[in-house]
């Protein structure tokens, strides 16, 4: 897998506004979605619709089952998991509701997947370091 | 498995910063496996539960596949599986090489905006042990 290295501040921690060095996979785009099916295809006697069809439905029956609170399992891939991020409060009774701030899905690579990735061979493909642009501060990573 | 949309959260007793806190974590419920998925689109369509799941495992294989070559894919509805180089920082470009920085590879998950949209606007509901021993009567 390409690798580049790249600089960018630090927004928060003990070396916070300070410039540092890193490096980060180069994303060429990603596999599209007519690329897998057209991959599964060939492994199949589905017709082009009849996967197109399975696969909408597949993600509404996702969607359903995290809306509904339940972890769902993706076989190799591993697992999908509805999370939510809430304020620690002194009291139980204060505990309500009101203090969760924040509703999301959390994803859970199967061990195989990451063993497999862990052995990925990895090179830095470019000398060049460019500025990895922050969020919240885009004007100063402009500067190089 | 219910059907409505709701999330579970219990309070629970947290030791944060050396202090006990009381915060709200989310309710386990039921692992729902790629078995029960294709046997609810079976339902929703005319073909058999046995070839969906087949269809669905080869076509977590492929997108399995793609990961490892270090490709990310993107599943139309579901979002994007990409692979995530944890690296640390370094103070000097000298110093920035794999050996330095790169603390593990693992997978990551990027939801479709529809897909976290739809987890956002899920309404919570408090634990209540009496709707689990008879959820009839309650709900």
């Amino acid at each position: 897998m390409d690798m580049q290295i790249v600089w960018l501040k630090m927004a928060i921690g003990a070396k916070k506004g300070q410039k540092q060095y890193t490096i980060h996979r180069v994303n060429y785009g990603n596999t599209t979605h007519e690329a897998i099916l057209e991959g599964v295809q060939a492994a199949s006697t589905f017709s082009a619709a009849d996967s197109e069809l399975i696969i909408r439905h597949f993600a509404d029956v996702v969607e359903e089952k995290l809306s509904s609170g339940h972890p769902v399992d993706l076989g190799p891939l591993g697992t999908l998991h509805p999370n939510i991020t809430a304020k620690s409060v002194d009291t139980k009774e204060q505990c309500t509701a009101k203090t969760i701030t924040n509703k999301g899905i959390t994803y859970y690579p199967r061990a195989e997947l990451t063993e497999a990735l862990s052995k990925m061979s990895l090179r830095v493909i470019n000398s060049e370091v460019r500025g990895r642009k922050h969020k919240k501060k885009t004007s100063e990573s402009d500067e190089e | 498995m219910a059907k409505n949309k709701y999330f579970t959260y219990e309070p629970r007793q947290r030791k944060i910063l050396g202090n006990e806190k009381w915060i709200a974590t989310l309710k386990k419920e039921e692992m729902c496996s790629t078995k029960e998925i294709a046997e609810e689109i079976a339902y929703r369509s005319t073909i058999g539960a046995g070839e969906v799941e087949g269809f669905l495992i080869a076509l977590l294989e492929e997108v399995k596949y793609h990961l490892i070559a270090g490709d990310g894919v993107r599943v139309n509805g579901l979002g994007t599986f990409y692979p995530r180089v944890i690296c640390k920082t370094v103070d000097d470009v000298k110093d920035a090489s794999l050996k330095n920085c790169v603390k593990n590879i693992t997978a990551g998950f990027r939801p479709e905006s529809q897909l976290r949209e739809s987890v956002k606007e899920v309404k919570m509901k408090k634990f209540d042990l009496t709707e689990y021993i008879n959820p009839k009567e309650n709900r």
